[in-house]
């Protein structure tokens, strides 16, 4: 035992020697990206009100002016089953035509009527979002980010949410 | 042969040492409750690796809610990347099994041996050493042990948590990884609930059948950004084992806690949590005993009732100090009180730890951690059972440092560490270990390594005296004699027991979304602790000076050694997109254990013969559509005791639907093979044979 005692505590402290001399690297904090990757998740566990073609691309837009926006437009090509993402970033604080999933940060209740439409989910920012009648709502706690859905707003949008989705939602609202 | 015989008897004495492991509540610490899914690596800026970002995107969601998000370029050490055999259980798996207790749930992880051994008592092991008390196994909870030292044991009946409140369990197999805590030789099992902002809203969970009835409520909320907490609540009703004609064997069991948790993280650097939980439960277990009247001497069968109450805090302070360094701060206090076949014991138990991470540089990432414990025990036995000294305080303080050494960048890491722990009982012990990572291409990964650990002798081990057989008059002569056993540390230097312990491991994904497990291992214990009988005397009867019983003393001496090894296979993957399997496979092998002819080799604590040489376990995950699941499972273990208990084919079934997706009720059937079956024997315990019986029940869960 002692004689495999005394390489092990050599070969560690020397570790340790080079650790002090190796200069460490910096980096920074991503909210957006962490964001980015709970809606791509998201969209697997949704089914999309089908118009004819399951494999028509599934057209997500972001709004512009929300500094998550490159870190939503990675998700551009991505693929959901057979359909590719198309992401789209545009001012969507009138509307949303065209697209399937909107993503618009946060809002309020009126502004979500507004940019509420058939066939449209929303995904939006706050624990407030839901409440207001949007869809799904990526809420910051501490450092993680949590999802809530609010599954009426999803079921008159046409959106169809799994089970599982459900289960993982910090919160649902019926 | 008398003798021999007496050494036979004297192994009853571990149903003294069961009775009393049911005295004590939880203690505490360890300060990390996830140490393998979030670990800290900030050697990479997230804007300088291209292939960071996908990584992250292709994590599964549930990894995704626990990545916090000034650390997502922080590579998580993921099970996949761990130089250790981890299996770990999503609220998912929990979610579909047809489980109600955590033993229970364990059973689905390959090297772990889980029985019923009768009402509430369970016995859980990993690699061996299978007994009530779990006594080579680490349990936390959220980062709070709730190994009991004293007896080096587990109370799985008093951990309460509702399952669903439970964001995973960890399972860790073999000594290398426990970085944390006293006496974990075989292995970990880290169970973590859920961040109170993960559980926002209401859930309620009631099941009633024909053996068990439960109910759960939680309900989570938050002010702000910052503050986020739960309560819950739990109670069963469980009317345990049954006799092999399907009889109860006791009173049904009834069990509740209630119980918060509040996260506050006023700021992305720090983060609080403050946990608190009070328990309740009466027990009933139906034991013989000797009767306590000496001059009668008689075994009595006697339904025993019992009852515990338990008081936990816990707080706990992390700070990410920068992206480097981060650090966390746990202070727990537990008390507890225990009643069991008239002996009454009462518990307190007072515990800080602080763990630290530190990102040295793009080779080196440190892990330190410290921690300081006293426990504070009384023990007032009932006149068949007592302690020399019913009470007594023990302080126990530990740490432990270790280096990943990252060789070749994501390919080949080295770690080096050890635990080191001072005690009154083994003084200052190091427990050092080496670990090798290779990852050879994305489908393939190996490591093996060398660890060492050591299980330090409870209380209960080192000094004892039991009213534990009577000697039938056919074999001492004309009349039956009770016999009082006692023992004591054999000398004042009772080493703890040893092991090293030797591992290797390979981590396959072929294809297909199917993923292979495999591990393999050699323990080679040393100074086990045996029990040696050293004198036997005649007890007189006052006044008449005619004996009356027997006492025979004993000591405890590290008398034996012993080497067992083995291999588990997890192998996961889906048939169809809509079923999805795991197989979960485990050998256990003992070599016999030369020195026991020795006759002073005395009788060891623990019979190697009461864990299953194979265990076979195979999941099903069926769902039909959105609304419907089947959950299918079936086991296979094998005999225990030389065939004393028969080898065993179990199923479990769960069909689940959903009217709406908040709605799921269910229809559960346990042990369907057989109307009961015997899942463990103490064979030298006085205490009747215990099966558990087939069992349906309906289940509704709800979300509000």
């Amino acid at each position: 035992m002692r004689d495999i005692r005394k390489p092990l505590i050599a070969a560690w402290l020397s570790a340790c020697m080079v650790a002090m001399a190796c200069p460490a690297s910096a980096q920074g904090s991503d909210v957006g990206r962490l964001k980015a990757a709970i809606m791509l998740n998201v969209l697997r566990f949704v089914t999309v009100p089908g118009n004819g073609d399951a494999n028509r691309p599934l057209r997500l837009c972001v709004e512009r002016t929300i500094a998550a926006a490159p870190d939503f437009q990675q998700l551009d090509g991505r693929q959901i089953g057979e359909r590719p993402i198309n992401v789209r970033v545009a001012e969507l604080a009138s509307g949303a035509p065209g697209c399937d999933i909107a993503y618009v940060g946060a809002r309020n209740a009126a502004e979500i009527a507004r940019i509420s439409q058939y066939g449209l989910l929303l995904v939006g920012d706050d624990s407030s979002f839901i409440n207001a009648g949007g869809a799904v709502g990526l809420v910051r706690f501490g450092n993680q980010i949590r999802f809530e859905i609010n599954a009426k707003a999803a079921r008159q949008a046409g959106f169809v949410i799994s089970s599982k989705l459900m289960r993982l939602a910090a919160r649902v609202q019926l | 042969m008398l003798r021999m015989l007496f050494v036979g008897k004297l192994l009853s004495s571990t149903g003294a040492i069961i009775v009393l492991a049911m005295s004590m509540s939880a203690q505490a610490e360890v300060v990390d409750p996830a140490p393998f899914l979030v670990r800290s690596e900030g050697e990479k800026a997230a804007t300088t690796v291209p292939g960071d970002r996908d990584r992250l995107l292709e994590l599964p969601l549930e990894d995704l809610l626990t990545l916090e998000s000034t650390s997502v370029a922080k590579k998580r050490q993921r099970v996949d990347d761990s130089a250790a055999a981890v299996f770990v259980m999503t609220q998912e798996d929990i979610s579909r099994s047809t489980a109600s207790s955590i033993p229970d749930l364990l059973r689905m992880v390959p090297g772990v041996e889980v029985a019923d051994i009768q009402s509430s008592a369970t016995a859980v092991s990993i690699r061996g050493f299978n007994s009530l008390l779990s006594n080579t196994v680490l349990v936390m909870i959220d980062g709070r042990t709730v190994y009991v030292s004293a007896v080096s044991g587990v109370l799985w009946d008093q951990q309460l948590i509702p399952l669903s409140d439970i964001e995973r369990i960890e399972v860790v197999r073999g000594t290398g990884a426990t970085l944390w805590g006293n006496n974990a030789v075989n292995g970990i099992i880290n169970i973590i609930s859920k961040h109170s902002s993960d559980s926002q809203g209401g859930t309620a969970e009631f099941r009633a059948g024909t053996r068990k009835r439960t109910a759960n409520l939680s309900y989570g909320g938050r002010h702000g950004d910052a503050l986020s907490y739960r309560l819950y609540a739990s109670g069963l009703n469980d009317e345990g084992t049954t006799d092999a004609q399907g009889h109860d064997l006791a009173k049904p069991s009834i069990t509740g806690a209630i119980g918060t948790r509040v996260d506050f993280q006023p700021d992305a650097r720090n983060a609080f949590t403050l946990q608190s939980d009070y328990s309740h439960g009466r027990t009933s277990i139906a034991m013989r005993r000797v009767s306590p009247d000496l001059s009668r001497p008689a075994y009595e069968d006697k339904r025993f009732d019992g009852h515990f109450e338990g008081v936990r805090l816990l707080g706990r302070w992390a700070r990410t100090q920068s992206e480097l360094l981060d650090w966390s701060l746990q202070a727990n206090f537990d008390h507890g009180t225990r009643r069991d076949l008239e002996a009454r014991m009462a518990r307190d138990l007072a515990d800080m730890s602080f763990g630290l991470r530190w990102k040295a540089s793009r080779v080196h990432e440190f892990s330190l951690g410290l921690d300081a414990r006293v426990v504070r025990d009384r023990i007032d036995g009932n006149p068949g059972l007592y302690f020399a000294a019913p009470a007594a305080t023990e302080y126990w303080f530990s740490g432990y440092v270790q280096d990943d050494i990252s060789l070749v960048p994501d390919r080949l890491r080295l770690t080096l560490g050890s635990k080191i722990e001072h005690n009154r009982i083994s003084g200052v012990e190091a427990q050092p270990s080496a670990k090798l990572f290779a990852r050879l291409s994305s489908k393939l990964a190996l490591w093996g390594g060398y660890s060492r650990a050591m299980r330090t002798p409870s209380r209960l081990e080192r000094n004892f005296t039991g009213l534990l057989n009577v000697f039938p008059g056919s074999v001492v002569g004309a009349s039956d004699v009770p016999v009082v056993q006692s023992w004591t540390s054999g000398s004042p230097d009772l080493k703890p027991e040893r092991l090293n312990a030797y591992e290797m491991g390979l981590r396959a994904k072929p294809g297909g979304n199917w993923s292979l497990d495999v591990s393999a291992f050699l323990n080679d214990y040393s100074h086990i602790l045996t029990v040696v009988p050293v004198a036997l005397r005649p007890i007189l009867m006052p006044g008449s000076g005619m004996p009356m019983a027997l006492r025979m003393d004993s000591v405890v001496v590290n008398g034996g050694r012993l080497r067992t090894y083995g291999i588990e296979a997890a192998i996961s993957g889906r048939l169809m997109p809509y079923w999805k399997v795991d197989i979960a496979l485990s050998q256990l092998h003992c070599d016999p254990d030369a020195s026991a002819a020795d006759p002073a080799y005395g009788v060891r604590w623990v019979d190697q013969t009461l864990s299953p040489k194979v265990q076979v376990n195979l999941r099903n995950a069926i769902d039909i559509g959105d609304r419907i699941s089947v959950d299918a499972q079936l086991r296979y273990v094998g005999e225990l005791a030389n065939g004393a208990v028969g080898d065993r084919v179990g199923a479990d079934l769960r069909l689940s639907w959903r009217p709406v997706p908040t709605v799921e009720l269910s229809l559960i059937g346990e042990n369907l093979i057989q109307a009961r079956q015997q899942e463990y024997l103490m064979p030298n315990l006085l205490r009747p044979d215990a099966y558990a019986p087939r069992s349906l029940s309906g289940q509704v869960r709800l979300r509000f």
